[in-house]
């Protein structure tokens, strides 16, 4: 029973913080629930897809198919989180000001929503697919699975869904003039960090060779594999010993979001009615 | 290269040698029936490895010492890499 809730639980903590801030990011988009269902719902079907064809998956490419295909999936999450700021603060003022009447712009925002959706899809399919391996795999070994395996998952997903709930009533106390830079500092911080995770697989395939230095190591503060460095690895990226191509690949992931949300942010532009 | 398989979740072998400062490929077969994952925390590598196949994972140069890896799927599975 324990070896299936601590699985269960550190795999939907993980998706759960996402799933948590996409959450509190599109509080007051309508019909953001079932978006974020949908991509929920989308996860667990891939995860399953991706648990039943590991097998073919992990022969492809030389033997580097799991790799590549988490390298991929997370670098389309970066482009769908990236996207999703450049778009925010292009059309955020607008939205926050006038939004919940105005049709068009929640018409508009729902792309923004699916990009989340898409995201909320990988972050699931990602720790759902280790989770289906793992359970099938006991179930497996003991015949059928046990109660203990039920009861054990069953807690380790309510608690992971805890996490997820506490995630999101805890972004949503900040107020509203602030939530936007916030969640907008978060969602660039994600990126960054799945950037350097891609980078990181393309490291365990061999692909990547250049710049594989360990930079630094604060294994000894707090390791990248203990609760909170795990949590801090979902949110920001964080890495007890990364490499300097980890490290190059996360800067300029936070460059370029934050170029491109300038390049594309609506002018202050001065507004009659303000006057 | 080294070759490690997994079987009745134990590594065999259980511990292995490499030299330091050069990178260095795992091969790990998995032998058993269910699926594993290759895990170091330390080596920084994950590989999910399903029932009857193998793997290969890459690791960058290593500083001496020990470093510990292990079957996220079934911790008691343990072993370690030597670096002299």
């Amino acid at each position: 029973m324990l070896p299936a809730l601590l699985i269960v639980f550190r795999e939907v903590f993980e998706a759960g913080l996402i799933v948590g801030i996409v959450m509190a990011v599109t509080s007051g988009v309508a019909g953001r629930g079932r978006w974020v269902a949908g991509g929920v719902i989308a996860g667990v079907l891939g995860a399953c897809l991706v648990a039943v064809f590991a097998g073919g998956l992990s022969q492809l490419f030389g033997g580097n198919g799991q790799e590549l295909f988490n390298a991929c999936i997370l670098g389309f999450a970066v482009l769908m989180l990236g996207w999703h700021n450049v778009w925010m603060a292009r059309h955020g003022r607008e939205l926050a000001a006038e939004m919940r009447a105005a049709g068009e712009a929640v018409a508009s925002g729902r792309k923004s929503l699916a990009a989340l959706a898409l995201v909320v899809t990988i972050a699931v399919l990602r720790e759902g697919s280790e989770v289906v391996l793992f359970l099938y795999g006991v179930a497996a070994a003991e015949g059928g699975g046990s109660v203990g395996m039920v009861i054990g998952g069953a807690i380790g997903l309510v608690l992971g869904a805890l996490v997820c709930l506490l995630t999101y009533l805890g972004l949503i106390t900040i107020p509203t003039r602030y939530l936007f830079n916030v969640t907008s500092t978060l969602i660039a911080l994600l990126a960054a960090g799945m950037a350097a995770q891609a980078i990181a697989f393309l490291e365990q395939a061999d692909i990547f060779t250049a710049f594989d230095q360990t930079v630094w190591d604060t294994s000894w503060l707090l390791r990248d594999g203990s609760l909170l460095g795990r949590a801090l690895h979902t949110l920001v990226g964080y890495v007890d010993q990364p490499t300097a191509m980890q490290v190059i690949v996360y800067a300029a992931t936070l460059v370029v979001i934050a170029v491109l949300m300038k390049l594309f942010a609506l002018p202050q532009q001065p507004r009659p009615q303000t006057a | 290269m080294l070759s490690l398989t997994i079987k009745d979740h134990q590594f065999e072998p259980a511990e292995v040698h490499a030299p330091p400062g050069k990178p260095i490929a795992f091969t790990i077969k998995n032998l058993g029936t269910i699926a594993a994952e290759f895990e170091s925390s330390e080596l920084h590598v994950e590989k999910v490895i399903p029932p009857g196949r193998d793997a290969t994972v890459h690791v960058r140069p290593l500083e001496p010492g020990r470093y510990n890896f292990f079957d996220d799927f079934h911790r008691q599975t343990q072993g370690y890499l030597i670096v002299p």
